[in-house]
């Protein structure tokens, strides 16, 4: 299975990367970690050239990113509203929009390459809760840097054992993702009780 | 997350063993990556699959290799590694 995405990339070059991270970045479960790790392999091998797979994952990320903020922001007052119509859920939501304005940006940051698989989400939210477009795409050009850098420089250094590399690696995002999403529904069960025990 | 957390760790071990094995021949590969992976000079490489090194495109992958030359991957891929692996006749 593995093998396809890798044959895609020598097959078709940056651009399938550019596409494959793009892709990745609004939802679709595209293996983008991969193909950049292969695009490392053959920035190596001396196949392609170092910039057009930096550049055109880098390009496709940021790209998607931006697509996935602005459908936050569009859909986001349509959304807002009807959630709003409740008082109680209206100050809740007026709250994680403060908090997300306030926190938001170092959360764009993390979400694009500590916890990749978040990314798409972390993007639509900062859109709706009305974050600026500068500050979001600062945050966000600073991640996917780091993102691109380190699956292609992975693929650099490991280009003879990339198959091993690849499920390795994967596992390990997998379990990091796992454990952030574990973390904030934890943290939002306490927040819960402690106000139920308040108002009881 | 243990389940994630748990592979993660299986295969950094076997990661760990097999570091320093190089990872079997496929048909994704180009000639250049297998050269790279298995330290072998392109000039040494190409004409062990038929090929001249200087008119041959770059991310070329051994399938397409193998197909143009009419020898199914499987054989072509088999071949290659036995070569490689008494290269001393080549060098």
């Amino acid at each position: 299975m593995i093998d396809l995405f890798f044959e895609l990339v020598s097959g078709y070059g940056a651009i399938v990367i550019a596409l494959a991270t793009f892709l990745s970045c609004l939802f679709l479960p595209v293996p983008s970690s991969v193909m950049m790790l292969a695009g490392g392999a053959f920035v190596a091998s001396g196949d392609m050239s170092l910039i057009a797979v930096l550049g055109g994952a880098f390009t496709g990320a940021v790209l998607g990113d931006q697509v996935g903020y602005r459908i936050g922001r569009w859909g986001g007052p349509r959304l807002s509203a009807w959630l709003a119509r409740r008082p109680g859920r209206a100050a809740v939501l007026a709250r994680a929009q403060a908090t997300l304005r306030h926190w938001g940006g170092v959360g764009v940051f993390f979400s694009t390459w500590a916890v990749a698989p978040l990314g798409p989400w972390v993007n639509v939210a900062a859109g709706g809760a009305g974050m600026s477009a500068l500050r979001f795409t600062i945050w966000d050009m600073a991640g996917e840097a780091i993102w691109v850098t380190l699956y292609v420089g992975l693929g650099y250094s490991f280009a003879a054992n990339l198959d091993m590399l690849a499920s390795t690696l994967g596992n390990a995002v997998g379990a990091l993702s796992a454990g952030v999403v574990a973390l904030l529904l934890g943290w939002v069960l306490i927040r819960r009780v402690h106000r139920d025990q308040a108002n009881a | 997350m243990l389940f994630f957390g748990g592979r993660a760790v299986m295969f950094s071990l076997r990661w760990d063993a097999e570091a320093l094995r190089t990872q079997p021949l496929a048909g994704w590969m180009t000639p250049r990556l297998v050269s790279y992976a298995h330290d072998l000079p392109p000039e040494v490489l190409l004409p062990m699959l038929g090929l001249d090194p200087d008119a041959t495109p770059r991310r070329m992958t051994l399938e397409e290799i193998a197909k143009a030359q009419g020898i199914p991957t499987d054989r072509f891929l088999a071949e290659l590694a036995a070569r490689i692996a008494d290269r001393g006749d080549y060098q």
